[in-house]
């Protein structure tokens, strides 16, 4: 079972990888455009004008967006800023919930309830839906720290539910008799964070810390459906008409832009966006679930 | 916990009306990120529209949510919807089509996933599964879109069905289906971990030195001890049940409660939000789906009770 089990961590690191690769090295493949440049029209051998989206080619394995931009290149050249995004919030999420958590963990008290509150108000609407809510207030949209504040607001829906993991772990770890000994020899609080309690809580911290990325990735991604963007500008789009545009390239602005295509039955490249998230969220997952069997069976084992 | 065993009932008690305060907080929470106002200042400059959000202002705030409240106790409604008709009228009908679906979705997440944990337990006892847990994990690491994608994408191209719109008896079962396929994934794996976390205690090793049937141990106590895990996850799995709704009812154009709370929303990529963005209807969908959370949250706590009356955490003593 352990061996089995094991593969996850080592699949799931070739796949990290393999996605490092294509963040950092990427952009220098022969076939990806680093410009990418649009090109607004194209001759065929036969003298036949084609006008963008182009189809599937050589020249364009996936195709191209309506502006004659590869999405193959468009893709990979996105990979960096989706990671980072991802990582980012699921960061902030733990540096929020963390804390939180040990506050809480008596199980009683304001923070105890402040996490209760927390994880509670966030289920009743499901996380997608407050996320939609917070992020089309318009203080928000026109904001100049957009970016910070959607990270920000991004991770705290969750912080909850994070604190609430961690209070419950270290309320277990309470009663454990070494505890116990470190109380006993009147250990100073700081002193019994740092030596008792975070080295019992770590290997779940990370655990959690990698599924969590994938989690975020998928909500990310479930925004970038319903077009709610990370990342935006307010542009002129037509004569004294505004839009929001997502000039920067990231997975989530490409699955929305081509959102529409759903309702009309085609899906040439949607797919291939939610399969580029999907990469990352199988990668994550894989990571987590090999972390918690080297981490957290030995435990059990005890 | 020290509470004894006669204490148990009052515990649980307790834990009800704890659930229903947090529960009414939480709403309310929910009412102040609501009523927020939401104008724009919008100018011309030359030639160019300038539009910057409003910048914190109490007392607008505060007029914003009396207003709201004053309204709808003169009008006796939550106000008038796009569509012209009252917000309960609409929201009910939304509601009404979202439930049956919601239910549908809900026992059968419940019973196939139990089910797929029951088999997935059984078979990992007698071989090792590493390619079932490998697909498994594959599955789950798919995001709700694409399996929608993939699924609408069959349905259109092989099958005579209509995925848009919600008519007959497939327009009922699609959503129902889509709404699922995860929730059952995820009590699958909770079955199977509780499963497990039972099946290797002293007691069934007792239970099987005494001679007793594989089933009966099954029955009386795997399964029975299981069940008390698998009832502390049914509010959790509720609650992806209602974020994986807004995904099918989006995608498949259904008409219902989460769609319409989408659209409450008037999300637009113009101006973000629009003159027709709906405070009561997403107040009072918020406020019908607390209710039937907190039901479900009540179920799991009278099943929880009635297999292992126990107090909470007594296990741990």
């Amino acid at each position: 079972m352990k061996n089995s089990r094991n593969w996850f961590l080592r699949i799931g690191l070739a796949l990290l990888l393999l996605l490092l690769f294509f963040m950092f090295l990427g952009p220098e493949l022969p076939f990806v455009d680093k410009t990418l440049t649009p090109v607004p029209s194209r001759w065929t051998a036969d003298k036949k004008l084609v006008l963008p989206k182009y189809k599937p080619s050589p020249e364009n394995p996936l195709g191209s967006n309506k502006n004659g931009v590869d999405n193959l290149s468009m893709l990979v050249m996105g990979t960096k800023e989706t990671v980072y995004l991802i990582v980012t919030i699921a960061f902030l999420r733990y540096l929020i919930g963390v804390p939180l958590g040990l506050l809480a963990r008596k199980g009683k008290g304001f923070f105890s309830f402040l996490v209760a509150v927390l994880n509670q108000t966030f289920s009743f609407l499901p996380t997608l839906i407050s996320a939609v809510l917070i992020l089309s207030a318009p203080f928000l949209l026109f904001s100049d720290h957009r970016l910070f504040w959607v990270l920000f607001l991004l991770a705290f829906i969750e912080a909850g539910r994070v604190a609430d993991l961690v209070a419950v772990r270290t309320r277990d770890l309470t009663r454990e008799p070494y505890m116990e000994a470190g109380r006993v020899l009147g250990l100073s609080s700081w002193r019994m964070i740092k030596n008792y309690y975070l080295p019992g809580l770590l290997p779940e911290i990370i655990v959690g810390f990698t599924l969590d990325v994938g989690k975020v990735m998928l909500l990310i991604g479930q925004l970038g459906v319903l077009s709610i963007f990370i990342t935006q500008d307010w542009m002129e789009t037509g004569y004294y008409f505004k839009e929001f545009v997502d000039k920067s390239i990231n997975w989530v602005g490409i699955l929305a832009a081509n959102r529409a295509d759903i309702f009309m039955g085609k899906f040439s490249f949607i797919f291939y966006p939610a399969l580029a998230i999907m990469y990352v969220v199988l990668t994550f997952n894989l990571i987590g679930e090999g972390l918690r069997v080297r981490y957290l069976s030995k435990r059990r084992a005890v | 916990m020290s509470t004894t065993r006669s204490k148990g009932g009052f515990l649980t008690k307790s834990s009800f009306i704890k659930s229903l305060a947090i529960s009414l907080l939480a709403q309310v929470l929910i009412m102040l990120v609501v009523l927020y106002p939401r104008q724009l200042n919008t100018s011309i400059q030359g030639y160019e529209l300038v539009v910057s959000g409003t910048s914190f202002n109490i007392s607008s705030y505060a007029d914003s949510v009396t207003s709201f409240w004053r309204n709808a106790w003169e009008m006796k409604s939550l106000g008038i919807t796009r569509y012209g008709t009252t917000v309960e009228h609409d929201v009910a009908n939304a509601m009404g089509r979202s439930l049956s679906v919601i239910a549908g979705a809900f026992v059968l997440s419940a019973v196939f996933g139990i089910g797929k944990g029951m088999i997935d337990h059984r078979t990992s006892r007698k071989q090792k599964s590493g390619w079932g847990s490998a697909s498994s994990m594959i599955l789950q690491s798919m995001p709700d879109f694409l399996a929608i994608l993939l699924i609408e994408w069959f349905v259109i191209n092989y099958t005579p069905i209509r995925f848009f719109g919600h008519v007959g008896l497939a327009g009922y079962l699609l959503p129902v289906l889509l709404v699922s396929i995860f929730p059952i994934l995820y009590i699958a794996r909770v079955t199977h971990a509780a499963l497990g976390a039972n099946d290797g205690k002293m007691y069934i090793t007792v239970a099987r030195a005494k001679g007793l049937s594989e089933g009966h141990i099954f029955r009386r106590h795997i399964f029975r001890n299981a069940m008390t895990a698998i009832a502390s996850h049914l509010s959790p799995l509720f609650v992806y049940l209602l974020s994986n709704l807004l995904m099918v009812e989006y995608m498949m154009n259904y008409p219902g409660a989460a769609k319409r709370l989408y659209l409450a929303f008037d999300y637009s990529k113009s101006f973000g939000v629009g003159a027709r963005y709906e405070p009561g209807v997403i107040l009072e969908t918020a406020f019908c789906f607390m209710i039937l959370i907190l039901l479900v949250q009540w179920l799991a706590l009278v099943i929880r009770f009635r297999l292992d009356p126990r107090p909470e955490g007594g296990e741990q003593e």
